[in-house]
């Protein structure tokens, strides 16, 4: 029986081919758009579960109060937290502290990279991380001024040389210069879906080598990542009310005095990268409810691509309906019938998700790569979606298949044979379903409208800083010892360049986090507010390039040297416990290395624009080698005098690549995952509706050739062209009626939910709803309109002839 | 053998119901050859759908031998219609999809013959129809007479007891239409009961017995042999 099943299936197939594109082909797209959003959410939600004990590995936050006000939530510790793990808490079993070295240039023999991932770590990394070491051991990790390498930089810097025993120099800003380190040993290179994927880690004990190791005792020094192992089934509660308890002991009172509340957490080292609410990540993660409403996305399309192939085999059936007779009376059951057409389901969509996987593996790396992702080529392995594709071929066979296999089998047998069967598809559900997508379309449409004109407002939010026109070049990865000032070459020769205005230096760019954090910043005489401060050192200029306002006092004395003054932020002003920005000017404030006066104060500006809130800022002056130095071009001249600075720095720093960014495309880059999630909606909401539009057309066309013979007969009675096309599109106004009612308000719904999501959104205003509203209109009208003026110009004497 | 006792078939709108079928008393004995006549309307197509039980009666009592089929499920429905009815049809409705050969094979699928029988059933029924050559033809390129063959051959393969034909030869010319009548002829002979329909006073003759309905009602049932000698 099956065998005739089958036979009849393929030749239904050929013989109506443009309806079996439509169908097969609306089933595969759709389903091969459903598998790449479920592989980037699967990817997304993938991060640090390869960990052998991903489930009991934990990364101890801080969330900090001042006066009962919540001040931040943090994702770093200090060293001190790490002791109270190790020492006083019962049920934890392993403690390793984190800490992020930044950006530094590292090489051997003058084979020199440079690298960001860079840390410092103890041995227990390892295993709690479970990295595999390939080369050597990490026994002598315990031992300052040692460093495990990556494959891939033992590759780089190494090349074919066994850098076991060897030495890696480092070169940062935070070593003041280069420092050489011994090789312990290589570690295997980590996978993509880590929140923390180190290239270079420096052996904790370094930093004792440093800056003593009374550093350990230390609770303010808010600069760590602290990771525990816990035992198994050990409650998670209890260990936070130990922590809290045992850090109230020990440093409840200072904190008391300074009018601020601790409180540690233990989070999940598996829902980092899902969780955005704490602050000093050193990767930007992805909110996780924004992925959820990726998985609404998949559902729409789903929904969508279903509606459409009902609707096709609805609009099909009057070809099945004499078969269907025959078979009735030649003996085959209801049920019998009933399991043919959910077999043929089985087979179009059997068809379909084969045709999305081939898709799927030839489009993937297109897509990563268009979207800019991460994914890995081994989440697009057929093998990691086999599970998906099973569930979709299943229940999609049987949404797909179920109603019109009830429909069809529904016909009465005595009716279809004797020939005055006539199957109206307007008995059927194609008309409801036909709303449906026109809604599915409404919403989608206003949902890319959202999603664009949020991104493009938070993207042009006021950030207090002037990006545009700026061209920011990298300091020379050069590593010889007193050859001068970098900083006055790069000015002198920039400057002389005509169509550069001035040149600046710093230490971090705008777009990127300033990772010099401290809570030791008071002014003589007030408290301290236990507030974090960012600190930035910057050169001569700086306010002038950013065109960032001083509100009160001067800009730096550039007669002075390094960190002889500091300008703070407004928010550094509150923190600090002044209202006028006059009232801080020429007050001492004491930072980490010594106490210098208050020169200026600066309108807020925002570092990482409207992602991360401004935190409170202390600046300082430095005249020497600074990270970047950001040119600033005269309107539209970038491109053009591109070529120019780059000879001059060749000519200045002969040995180190020029390195250029165009610092409002650097900016934009961290909004990234805004942009990844704009995209990936779009194209998914693009296939619904080319998915939409094959199913109106297929369906409208159906109904208008079943309306032919009304048509006819209205002509013959002396209606007009006009009044035939009213009398057609009066049905549609009933359409869009009940499209606008139902969908503008699930749309009006979803979105402003969505937008909760965002420190800053833009309002949804009628128009939101009204611009999608009219293109739904026009795609239906677009898509309808050949056939309904075909219909409307019909001539009756041909029409009749036949019936 | 097919025992109908004051059968109605009714359809009821709002306000009215209206008779297609009334008081129908009519018993067929096994191995008859019936034919229905009468002017468009009168309820030949419905009489035949409700033997056939394509449709139900609305009120009576229907018998086939000792077993009631007054109402029955579609299950049933099914059964019956596997191991007792062969249906022709004006329209010859072979499946466009299927060849001859799977057409005429598709009521065995019903009935679970195996397929070494299938194939010997089909080739037998092909070999006497004469259509062996056409076998893997489709229906659309078949004259009318050859798409009726196959129709004819697709209802007798399961070996019905009885053959319903609603117009058989409304479609075709002539020369086809005598084919098919001396097929039904021999058919009979063999011991098919068979009840057409038809509006061909020439197809008529071929049948023993011509029951006439007018309104839904029997107005004449007479001996066709016995009418034409007198």
């Amino acid at each position: 029986m099956f065998k005739n099943y089958i036979k009849i299936f393929f030749r239904q197939l050929f013989k109506n081919k443009a309806y079996s594109v439509i169908n097969i082909g609306g089933l595969a797209f759709g389903i091969a758009a459903v598998l790449f959003i479920a592989t980037y959410v699967n990817f997304e939600n993938s991060y640090d579960k390869d960990i052998a004990a991903s489930d009991q590995l934990y990364r101890i936050n801080l969330t900090s109060f001042a006066d009962g006000k919540l001040m931040q939530e943090s994702s770093r510790t200090s060293p001190a937290i790490g002791g109270i793990a190790q020492n006083e808490i019962s049920g934890i079993e392993e403690m390793s502290r984190v800490v992020i070295l930044g950006e530094s240039i590292v090489g051997h023999n003058n084979n020199f990279v440079r690298e960001l991932q860079i840390f410092l770590t103890d041995p227990n990394y390892f295993k709690l991380f479970d990295i595999e070491v390939v080369k050597g051991n990490t026994s002598e990790m315990d031992q300052p001024l040692t460093v495990m390498i990556s494959s891939s930089i033992a590759k780089k810097v190494f090349e074919d040389k066994n850098p076991v025993g060897e030495t890696l120099a480092i070169n940062s800003s935070n070593f003041d210069g280069s420092v050489d380190f011994k090789v312990a040993g290589v570690f295997e290179e980590l996978p993509e879906n880590r929140h923390l994927k180190p290239q270079i880690l420096i052996s904790y004990a370094t930093l004792h080598h440093f800056i003593g190791k009374q550093i350990d005792q230390s609770y303010d020094w808010l600069n760590l990542y602290t990771y525990v192992t816990t035992g198994k089934n050990t409650s998670i509660e209890q260990l936070n009310d130990q922590f809290n308890a045992v850090l109230n002991k020990n440093y409840g009172k200072q904190l008391e005095a300074s009018g601020s509340e601790w409180e540690l957490g233990l989070q999940p080292v598996n829902q980092i990268h899902t969780s955005t609410n704490y602050a000093g990540e050193y990767e930007a993660g992805i909110d996780g409810e924004k992925l959820q409403y990726f998985v609404w996305v998949a559902i729409f399309v789903l929904l969508m691509i279903y509606i459409n192939s009902i609707n096709i085999s609805n609009t099909r059936a009057h070809n099945r309906v004499k078969e269907i007779g025959v078979r009735k009376v030649t003996g085959g059951t209801k049920k019998q019938l009933f399991v043919q057409f959910i077999f043929e389901s089985f087979m179009i969509n059997l068809l379909a998700i084969l045709i999305a996987a081939l898709i799927l593996t030839f489009w993937a790396p297109f897509l990563v790569d268009w979207f800019n992702l991460n994914i890995t080529p081994e989440f697009f392995k057929p093998t990691q979606y086999l599970g998906i594709l099973v569930v979709l071929w299943f229940f999609g066979s049987l949404i797909s298949g179920f109603y019109p296999a009830m429909l069809l089998t529904s016909f009465a047998p005595a009716k279809i044979l004797k020939g005055n069967f006539n199957f109206k598809l307007k008995q059927s559900l194609a008309k409801p379903l036909l709303v449906v997508q026109l809604i599915f379309c409404l919403v989608i449409l206003s949902g890319i409208l959202t999603t664009y004109f949020q991104l493009d407002f938070i993207r042009n939010q006021e950030l207090g800083l002037a990006l545009e026109d700026k061209l920011v070049v990298r300091s020379p990865m050069l590593f010889v010892e007193g050859s001068g000032n970098y900083q006055e070459q790069m000015r002198n020769a920039m400057t002389s360049i005509e169509g550069i205005k001035a040149v600046a230096a710093t230490n971090e760019i705008p777009g990127n986090e300033i990772y010099w954090r401290t809570d030791e910043v008071f002014v003589e005489g007030k408290e301290k507010g236990g507030n974090v401060f960012t600190y930035l050192h910057v050169g001569d200029g700086y306010f002038d390039v950013f065109d960032i306002n001083l509100l009160a006092g001067k800009s730096f004395n550039t007669d002075l040297d390094y960190g002889q003054e500091a300008i703070i932020n407004e928010k550094a002003l509150q923190s600090l416990g002044f209202s006028e920005p006059s009232e801080v000017i020429g007050k001492k404030l004491h930072l980490n290395q010594g106490a210098v006066p208050v020169v200026g104060v600066v309108e807020d500006f925002r570092q990482q624009g409207v992602k991360a809130e401004v935190d409170p800022a202390v600046l300082n002056y430095s005249p020497g080698d600074l990270n970047y130095y950001v040119l600033d071009v005269e309107k539209g001249k970038i491109e053009e005098l591109l070529p120019v600075v780059e000879a001059t720095y060749i000519k200045l720093f002969t040995n180190s690549p020029f390195e250029y960014y165009f610092l409002d495309e650097h900016f934009d880059k961290q909004y990234k995952s805004e942009k990844q999630f704009a995209q990936l909606f779009s194209l998914a909401a693009i296939i619904a509706i080319i998915i939409a539009v094959m199913g109106i057309v297929g369906v409208t066309t159906q109904l208008m050739l079943q309306r032919t013979k009304e048509v006819s007969i209205r002509k013959i009675m002396g209606a007009s062209f006009q009044d035939i096309l009213l009398i057609i599109s009066k049905e549609y106004v009933w359409w869009f009626t009940i499209c606008f009612a139902v969908g503008i308000p699930v749309a009006y719904l979803l979105f402003t939910n969505w937008l909760k999501s965002f420190i800053v959104g833009i309002e949804l205003g009628w128009w939101f709803y009204l611009i999608p509203a009219f293109i739904v209109v026009f795609i239906f009208v677009a898509s309808t309109l050949y056939q309904s003026l075909k219909t409307a110009l019909v001539n009756p004497a041909d029409t009749l002839k036949d019936e | 053998m097919i025992k109908l006792t004051d059968i109605d078939k009714t359809i009821s709108s709002k306000f009215q119901k209206e008779f297609i079928l009334k008081g129908i008393n009519l018993e067929i004995e096994e191995g008859e050859f019936v034919t229905i006549m009468g002017p468009s309307g009168a309820g030949k197509s419905t009489l035949l759908n409700i033997i056939g039980l394509l449709d139900d009666a609305s009120a009576g009592q229907y018998l086939l031998g000792e077993e009631d089929l007054t109402s029955l499920s579609d299950k049933r429905k099914a059964k019956m219609h596997k191991e007792h009815f062969g249906f022709v049809f004006q329209a010859y409705h072979l499946i466009d999809e299927l060849t001859v050969y799977e057409n005429i094979e598709t009521p065995l699928l019903y009935r679970n013959v195996k397929s070494s029988e299938r194939k010997s059933l089909v080739a037998e029924i092909l070999d006497r129809f004469g259509m062996v050559a056409k076998k893997d033809l489709f229906p659309a390129q078949l004259s009318g007479g050859q798409q009726q063959l196959v129709g004819v051959a697709r209802a007798i393969i399961g070996k019905p007891s009885i053959l319903l034909a609603d117009e058989p030869t409304g479609n075709l010319h002539s020369a086809q239409s005598k084919e098919i009548m001396e097929l039904f002829q021999k058919l009979n002979d063999e011991g098919t009961t068979i009840i057409q329909v038809t509006h061909s006073e020439d197809n008529a003759k071929y049948s023993k017995r011509i029951i006439e309905l007018e309104d839904g009602a029997i107005v004449k049932d007479y001996n066709s042999q016995e009418a034409q000698h007198a």
